[in-house]
């Protein structure tokens, strides 16, 4: 029974579907009478919404066109700045030129608020980008010591000074890695005929940061100002000391030029030397020559007088001037705040005389003596510079040992190629040799301490060493070190290229003599010494060195034993006493270098005593000139030879022998003198010259090379040529925005 | 003794104190190899900066050195510094050019301003973590603890600083692992500085917007910032809250590498003191008497438990402004720490001086604190 029912069921399904399906229209056919035709699209003008089938009638809006963005000047800063415009037309009016401003500054138009508003207006940095385009960060190891420029002799002071003080001239690079000296706030000068007398024509458009008029007698000032102050901190005076006095007719000091200085008008002056000098001009480039307002200075000097009106003490403005008070100076910046060991800001100083605009409104000086903190600000992008240690430099540069011009594996392992260094993407390096020199003096007058004094005082009594014979009389009147032949044997004797390649680390350029590439008159050196230990010995053998001395007997000062002829085994030494090598503990390039020559003037039948000295060991050695051989530094003042040749090798008859060394050669004196007086450039380079060939023959110390560097900066910052003496010019600097990750314009 | 007279007679007791590390620090700075007036010139020591009446020249060094009144008798130098001292004249730094007293006044706040908020951290922390070890001693949360505070304790603070700095304070691409998490640009935290480089833009001065003569604690100092010199902020520091913000920000880093060695030491004490405390007596009656675990732990049992810990309290100055010289050092920070040791690089002995008596005022200070509390909280104790 339910399989019939269910059989019935299903039959009756199939035929119900199979009528419905044949109850439905016929859509192959034509229109029916039942479609409605019409529009069907909703998004048309004339959607019908009763249509059942479109009739291709539809119509539609013309599209809205895009609206026009608004145009106009959309910097806030500007002068029409239009809040409703998008796109910037380039109408923006930044007010009146600079020149125009001034122009009616110096006339009396406007006053000095008016003119700092409207330079600020035109000149100020205004880039957009998301990363500070018109600010630079920098990380520094070490602080200024003072922003007084005339008692500043530090690298870290000079940077910050040579921002906020002018010069009458500075040191600049000329783009191919040589420094010379370029016009500030002189426009020229002329010299007597007898070299003395030196006469500077000045600017006229320049004024100090608080609106006075920058003029001959601030010049005159500043430099007296140098010489009566006398610089008591840092004693940087000495850089104009030697060439004039400002003393009047009865050998007072005089503030404002004493019979050495004469002003003709507010832009004309000049100063008489004591001597001629050709380095004079370098002279007043360093920062001890900057110019300060005198009005100023004079108006915040604090002046003691004892009951009868003696002055018992006299800062001349220094308190004011230590930290670079608004008003002073006359360069670009002013020193906006200063904390100490800390942080220091460069705001611009609108009435800046140069022209152009500011890219860079700020720069701050962090003090970070941490190099790991440096690294990781600096490779984060915190800060632009960042003071960076030479082993992390692989973190950004590389050499392009196939030349491919990317960056390949193992590129970086070593940076060994300076001067072909590459720069990974984001960073610029650059190859940089510097003026500062490392050099081992040899101490012609050497010293033993007295029994019992005390090798950590610098004030103990000494007495010198007399153990040869230098005129052949029979008696000892000398020490062998004023046997030129023997300074020449050590000469070569050092491995001069072990160390600039490998104790260096490549990181010392050649140099061949007191002169550094790069430098006035540098092709004048040429090769000399090189290592050659057969050589020195032959030397020594040849000057009468001989091996007699029973080593074990030696001392430093002593009188040694000889050995008798016919007992000598030929490991005599040659010297009647022990050479004292003095390296500072803490500085391993001296120490590896002095454990070389020792290793090779052992080699030869030289004693030597050379273990590393603490500090304050090795300065008494110093003080007391109880060393032989001394590995030291020298870095730049001027931008003169004569500040590298006299000082090492100058005797103390012309103002040199800053080591103390008691080294004095005539012929060497003679062309000194020549160089450093002679006003003609082809009587200056012969003399340097014959300088050079008489010191070869009579060398006083090893020179042994520049250092060298790499310089790295993030790829935004722009930067002016390099120049291996003075310091950065941040006006003369440039950080391009960025927009959307990308670069804006470029550097060239 | 009454508590008045007992703070009063501390800090009589603390002038003979002072007398005697002035004495000791002179001492120390005049035996201590090393000369001042060579430091100042350094290779150029040699140069002719002068000439005597007699026409015999004067080189840099010896200059430096009749400034410094170096050849004077030891004795008369002791003499002038003392009564210097004794008129609040600490002398002149060489190496700061200014007042040791005004060098030291900035500088003080710097440290003190970190190691107490270094503290604040270390304490609760510490104190917390050694709890939750005490009560689940012996279980995992106590070995995983107690190697953390052992490691916390054992790391050199400025290696622990680095790693702050490496994955905290840079971005992604330079191992910083916060970017991806808060959706932040280069780091959560600044990586050096006290504040940020551009803080002092547009206007003049130093933290001028600061109020004078405030405490030097910039997270106090930004809460009395007044409007009218806010409005001359930058927007992105134009509110007593942003100001305060930033100076909290440069010292999360700094501070939590100076707190976290606190933290585990006081870790390890604080489990040590309330296991001892939790085999009490007492703490038996109270669970005896039903009293919930967590009321016996830390109502009955952290209370006598913590009371050890308050002593430590005092080292733990002491240790914090130890440990800020390389925290200073590391995150730039110009307090005491890295007063001293620039000064020390220097041979700046007057400010080594001011350094060092002032370090020893916190420090004696400090602990009359403690002893006071001490002698508050633990009823036993008596002022004698």
């Amino acid at each position: 029974m339910d399989s019939k029912l269910r059989a019935l069921l299903m039959c009756t399904l199939m035929i119900a579907s199979a009528l419905a399906g044949c109850l439905g229209g016929d859509d192959d056919g034509g229109d029916t009478p039942e479609d409605v035709l019409g529009c069907t699209y909703a998004d048309a003008t004339n959607y019908n919404p009763d249509a059942t089938k479109d009739d291709g009638s539809c119509t539609y809006d013309e599209p809205e066109p895009e609206p026009e963005p608004v145009m106009g000047c959309t910097d806030s800063a500007a002068n029409n700045h239009d809040a409703a415009a998008e796109v910037d037309d380039g109408s923006c009016d930044y007010g009146r030129s600079q020149a125009e401003i001034m122009a009616d500054y110096a006339a009396g138009t406007i006053g000095f608020e008016q003119a700092l508003y409207e330079l600020e207006v035109s000149r100020k940095c205004r880039e957009q980008g998301s990363n500070n385009p018109c600010e630079i960060v920098e990380m520094s190891i070490g602080d200024a010591s003072t922003i007084d420029p005339h008692d500043a002799y530090d690298s870290a002071s000079g940077d910050v000074i040579e921002q906020v003080y002018d010069t009458l001239y500075r040191y600049a690079g000329d783009g191919s890695g040589n420094a010379i000296i370029e016009p500030r706030l002189a426009t020229g000068y002329s010299v007597s005929e007898d070299g003395l007398t030196y006469t500077f024509d000045l600017r006229d458009d320049v004024y100090f940061s608080n609106g006075d008029k920058m003029d001959a007698s601030d010049v005159v000032y500043s430099w007296c100002r140098v010489l009566g102050y006398g610089s008591p901190d840092s004693h940087v005076g000495w850089i104009l000391e030697q060439s004039f006095d400002c003393n009047d007719a009865d050998g007072n000091h005089d503030d404002n030029g004493g019979e050495s200085f004469t002003v003709y008008s507010d832009t004309s002056f000049s100063v008489t030397l004591f001597a001629p000098s050709s380095a004079f001009i370098s002279t007043i480039a360093y920062t001890v020559g900057a110019v300060i307002n005198a009005d100023l200075c004079e108006a915040n000097r604090v002046v003691e007088l004892d009951a009868d009106g003696n002055v018992t003490s006299d800062d001349y403005c220094h308190e004011w001037m230590d930290e670079g008070p608004a008003g002073a100076g006359t360069n670009a910046y002013i020193v906006q705040s200063w904390v100490r060991e800390d942080r220091l800001v460069l705001t611009p100083n609108w009435m800046y005389w140069e022209d152009g605009d500011y890219n860079i409104n700020r720069h701050t000086v962090s003090i970070v003596t941490e190099a790991s903190t440096r690294l990781l600000a600096f490779t984060d992008g915190e800060v632009d510079f960042g003071s960076i240690n030479i082993e992390d430099l692989v973190n950004f540069c590389y050499i392009d040992e196939n030349g491919n011009g990317e960056f390949d594996a193992g590129e970086d392992d070593a940076l060994d190629d300076k001067p072909n260094v590459a720069s990974k993407d984001g960073y610029l390096c650059s190859y940089r040799e510097t003026f500062t020199t490392t050099l081992s003096a040899f101490n012609l007058n050497p010293k033993v301490l007295d029994a019992g004094e005390d090798n950590t005082n610098p004030g103990s009594n000494s007495s010198l060493v007399i153990n040869h014979d230098c005129d052949g009389d029979g008696t000892n009147d000398c020490n062998v070190m004023e046997t030129a032949a023997l300074r020449e044997a050590i000469s070569y004797a050092f491995n001069y290229e072990q160390h600039r390649r490998e104790t260096y680390d490549n990181s010392l350029a050649p140099q061949y003599g007191p002169i550094p590439t790069g430098f006035l008159f540098a092709e004048t050196q040429y090769e000399v010494f090189t290592y050659n230990i057969a050589l020195a010995e032959q030397i020594l053998e040849d000057a009468g060195f001989i091996r007699q001395y029973d080593c074990a007997s030696l001392t430093h000062g002593d009188a040694p034993t000889v050995v008798a002829e016919a007992d000598r085994d030929g490991d005599e030494c040659r010297l009647p006493n022990v050479l004292r090598v003095m390296a500072n503990e803490g500085n391993d390039y001296r120490i590896a270098m002095a454990q070389q020559l020792e290793e090779a003037l052992g080699t030869i039948g030289v004693a030597t005593s050379g273990d590393a000295k603490p500090w304050p060991e090795y300065l008494t050695m110093y003080y007391t000139r109880t060393w032989d051989i001394r590995f030291s530094g020298w870095a730049p003042d001027y931008l003169d030879p004569d500040n590298y040749w006299s000082p090492f090798a100058g005797s103390h008859d012309i103002g040199g022998d800053a080591y103390g060394t008691g080294y004095h050669n005539d012929d060497v004196d003679a062309a000194l003198l020549i160089g450093r007086q002679s006003q003609d450039n082809d009587e200056r380079e012969q003399a340097y010259i014959d300088a050079f060939a008489a010191w070869t023959q009579d060398p006083n110390m090893i020179i042994i090379g520049q250092y060298n560097g790499i310089g790295v900066k993030h790829d935004d910052i722009c930067s002016p040529d390099w120049v291996a003496i003075g310091s950065a010019h941040w006006f003369d600097y440039d950080k391009l925005p960025e927009v959307n990750g990308e670069l804006v314009g470029s550097c060239e | 003794m009454k508590l008045h007279e007992f703070v009063v007679r501390r800090l009589l007791l603390l002038v003979p104190v002072m007398v005697g590390v002035a004495v000791f620090t002179f001492a120390i700075a005049h035996i201590i190899p090393g000369d001042p007036a060579a430091i100042q010139c350094g290779d150029k020591c040699g140069l002719i900066v002068d000439y005597t009446d007699d026409g015999d020249p004067i080189t840099a060094y010896e200059a430096n050195r009749i400034r410094l009144k170096m050849d004077d008798p030891v004795l008369e130098q002791f003499w002038r510094y003392i009564t210097d001292l004794a008129e609040g004249d600490w002398g002149d730094s060489l190496l700061y050019h200014r007042p040791v007293v005004d060098v030291v006044k900035d500088a003080a706040p710097i440290t003190l301003e970190m190691s107490f908020l270094a503290l604040f951290i270390a304490y609760p922390l510490g104190i917390f973590l050694g709890i939750i070890s005490a009560v689940r001693q012996d279980r995992m949360f106590d070995h995983v603890s107690r190697f953390f505070a052992i490691a916390f304790v054992s790391l050199p603070i400025f290696w622990f600083a680095m790693m702050l700095q490496l994955y905290l304070a840079t971005g992604t691409e330079h191992g910083g692992i916060c970017d991806p998490i808060f959706g932040t640009e280069g780091g959560c935290f600044p990586i050096y500085g006290r504040h940020d480089p551009s803080f002092t833009y547009p206007e003049d001065g130093y933290m001028w917007f600061y109020p004078e003569g405030g405490t030097g604690f910039h997270l106090i100092d930004s809460w009395f910032v007044t409007d009218e010199k806010l409005a001359t902020l930058p927007a992105e520091w134009g509110s007593n809250w942003l100001l305060f913000k930033d100076t909290l920000m440069h010292l999360a880093l700094p501070c939590t590498a100076l707190g976290i060695a606190s933290a585990g030491s006081l870790l390890r004490y604080m489990r040590a003191s309330l296991l001892e405390v939790l085999h009490e007596d007492y703490v038996r009656t109270a669970r005896a008497k039903g009293l919930s675990e967590f009321r016996v732990v830390v109502v009955h049992a952290c209370r006598n438990a913590l009371v050890p810990i308050v002593t430590i309290l005092g080292f733990s100055i002491g240790g914090a402004i130890g440990g800020a010289v390389l925290t200073e050092t590391v995150f730039a920070f110009n307090g005491m720490g890295r007063v001293a040791v620039t000064s020390l690089q220097y041979l700046d002995f007057t400010v080594i001086m001011g350094v060092t008596l002032i370090t020893s005022v916190i420090f004696l200070l400090s602990n009359l604190i403690v002893d006071i509390t001490y002698a508050i909280i633990d009823p036993r104790v008596r002022l004698e």
